[in-house]
C-alpha cells in the first residue's frame, strides 16, 4: 500500500481514499456477500461500510495495519446490516406476505451452471448459519484473503482461537452440506 | 484427536498448501484415514469456496456504490462536526416531533369541534345496529372519546371513519378497515380507507385497507392511491397489492411509466416481475 495515499486519505483527502477503497473493494464486497447472501443487501451494507470507514478514519492508528482495522470496520457494517435483515424479514413474516419471505440468495449470473450456482448458495447459506465468531473467522480467512495471523489481530484473539474457530466452521459446513459432498 | 493430527490439520490451514506441506505432515495425510478425509474435504469446500467468490454483484454496480458514498462523503465535507451531529441525530426527531404536534393540534380542533356539536352523554345503542366492537372501541381509552359521542346521530361510516384516524389500536383500526369495505357505495368509507393505506403506520392496516379498495370499481383517486402506494410503502405485499389493483388501468400512460419504473427498481424481486407481467399483459391485450 503505499504510504502517502494512506496519509493523504487520513488527512481527509477523498480522492486518496478512492484510490485506497478500491484495492480493497473486491474483498469487501465477497465479505459482504458472505455475512448477507444477497447482492442488493451486500451492496448497501458496502456502501455504509466505506462511510463508516471514512468517518472512523481519525482514530486510525498507524502502527496498526490498515488490512485488519478497515476489515473489522466493513465487517462490523455488515453485521449490523444481517441484524437488520433479520427483524425486516420477521416483520415480513408477520405480516403473512410469503413472497415477502423469498430471495435471500440472489445469482446475477444466469449463465452459470445450475449445480455450481446450488452449492454457492448453499455455501453462503451454511456461512450464515455459522455462529458468530466462525462466521467471521471463515469470512475473513477466505473472503478477506487474510492470513491466520491478520485474523487473529481482527478478531482480537490468539491465532490458536482462530484455528479453533476455523476448524469447527468447516465442521459445521460439512455437515450443512453433506448432500454436495457425496 | 491425536496430536499429529492436530497439529498436521493446523499447519495446513496455516496458508500452506497441501503441497508445500513437509514430508512428515505430507506422509501422515497418507496414513491416516481421518485426516487424509479431513484433506478432502477441506479442499472440497475450498473449491465450493472459489464458486462462492464468483457470485458477487456486478463491477459496474460495486462501483457505483462505491461513487454514491463518496458523493455522501462529499457533502458532509465542511460541515461542521455539531451540524453533522444534528442532522444525523436529531433531525428526525425534530421532524417527527413538529409533526406530531401538528396531527395532535388538528385532532384537538376536530375532537373539539365533535363534542361541541354533540351534546356530552352515554353510549346508546338504542335503535342503532352498531356492532358492539365498535362501541367498546369508541368506549376505550385509545379511541380518544372516553364513550363521550351520542351514536344514533352519527353514521356507520363517520364512527369507522374516526376509529381509523385517531384511534391508537391497531385492531380496532383493522376491524373498522374491514368494516368499511362492506360500504361499498360510501365516498366516506372510500376516503377513510384511502386515508389508512396513505397514513397508517400498522403495515396489516394498510394491507387491508388497499385490500378493501381494490374490491372497487377504480376510479381516478384509487389510482393515484395505488400509484403512492407503489412508489412509497415499505411493504412489498402492499406494493404487490397495488399493482393487482391498477391491472385493469395498466395500459393508462401515468400507471404504465409507474410499473415500468417499479419493473427496474423496486428491491423485492417479486415486485419487479409482477410489474413486468402486468406491463407485458397491458401491451398484449
Amino acid at each position: 500500500m503505499d504510504q502517502d495515499i494512506l496519509r493523504k486519505a487520513l488527512e481527509g483527502d477523498l480522492a486518496a481514499f478512492d484510490s485506497l477503497v478500491i484495492d480493497y473493494q473486491d474483498r469487501w464486497i465477497r465479505m459482504a456477500m458472505s455475512v448477507l447472501g444477497n447482492h442488493t443487501d451486500a451492496l448497501d451494507a458496502f456502501q455504509d461500510g466505506l462511510i463508516n470507514l471514512y468517518r472512523s478514519l481519525k482514530s486510525f492508528r498507524s502502527e496498526a495495519a490498515f488490512t485488519t482495522w478497515s476489515s473489522r470496520i466493513m465487517l462490523n457494517t455488515c453485521l449490523r446490516h444481517r441484524k437488520r435483515q433479520s427483524s425486516r424479514r420477521n416483520r415480513e413474516a408477520a405480516y403473512g406476505d410469503p413472497e415477502a419471505l423469498d430471495g435471500v440468495a440472489e445469482s446475477q449470473s444466469a449463465d452459470k451452471d445450475l449445480l455450481d450456482s446450488e452449492r454457492a448458495r448453499a455455501l453462503r447459506n451454511a456461512i450464515s448459519n455459522l455462529p458468530p465468531k466462525q462466521q467471521m473467522a471463515v469470512t475473513l480467512k477466505y473472503d478477506g484473503q487474510m492470513t491466520i495471523a491478520q485474523v487473529a489481530q481482527t478478531l482480537n484473539c490468539t491465532t490458536g482461537t482462530v484455528k479453533r474457530y476455523l476448524h469447527r466452521a468447516i465442521g459445521k459446513l460439512k455437515i450443512e452440506l453433506r448432500d454436495y459432498f457425496k | 484427536m491425536k496430536k499429529l493430527c492436530r497439529d498436521t490439520r493446523n499447519l495446513l490451514m496455516s496458508d500452506a498448501a497441501a503441497g508445500k506441506l513437509p514430508a512428515t505432515e505430507k506422509a501422515h495425510f497418507e496414513t491416516c484415514d481421518a485426516c487424509e478425509q479431513w484433506l478432502r474435504d477441506y479442499q472440497t469446500l475450498n473449491a465450493y469456496w472459489s464458486l462462492a467468490a464468483g457470485d458477487v454483484p456486478e463491477e459496474s454496480l460495486v462501483n457505483a456504490a462505491r461513487q454514491n458514498a463518496l458523493r455522501q462523503l462529499k457533502t458532509e465535507n465542511g460541515r461542521p462536526a455539531w451540524s453533522l451531529w444534528l442532522h444525523y441525530h436529531l433531525s428526525w426527531r425534530i421532524a417527527w416531533g413538529v409533526s406530531l404536534a401538528v396531527v395532535v393540534f388538528v385532532a384537538g380542533i376536530y375532537v373539539g369541534v365533535l363534542m361541541r356539536r354533540l351534546p356530552s352523554d352515554t353510549v346508546r345503542t338504542a335503535g342503532k345496529a352498531i356492532p358492539h366492537w365498535i362501541l367498546r372501541a369508541i368506549q376505550s381509552d385509545s379511541s380518544g372519546l372516553q364513550g363521550n359521542i351520542q351514536v344514533e346521530k352519527l353514521g356507520l361510516p363517520e364512527l369507522l371513519a374516526y376509529l381509523v384516524k385517531f384511534d391508537k389500536n391497531a385492531g380496532h383500526r383493522m376491524n373498522s378497515v374491514q368494516e368499511l369495505a362492506s360500504l361499498e357505495d360510501d365516498q366516506m368509507a372510500e376516503q377513510a380507507l384511502i386515508y389508512a393505506l396513505k397514513t397508517d403506520t400498522n403495515p396489516g392496516v394498510r394491507l387491508k385497507a388497499i385490500k378493501s379498495l381494490a374490491l372497487r370499481p377504480i376510479n381516478r383517486a384509487l389510482q393515484d392511491v395505488y400509484i403512492y402506494a407503489l412508489w412509497n410503502d415499505e411493504n412489498p405485499g402492499i406494493r404487490l397489492e397495488a399493482i393487482e389493483a391498477l391491472t385493469p388501468v395498466a395500459s393508462h400512460r401515468k400507471v404504465m411509466e409507474t410499473l415500468q419504473f417499479v419493473a427496474s427498481v423496486d428491491k423485492h424481486e417479486g415486485v419487479r416481475t409482477l410489474a413486468r407481467e402486468t406491463i407485458r399483459h397491458a401491451e398484449i391485450s
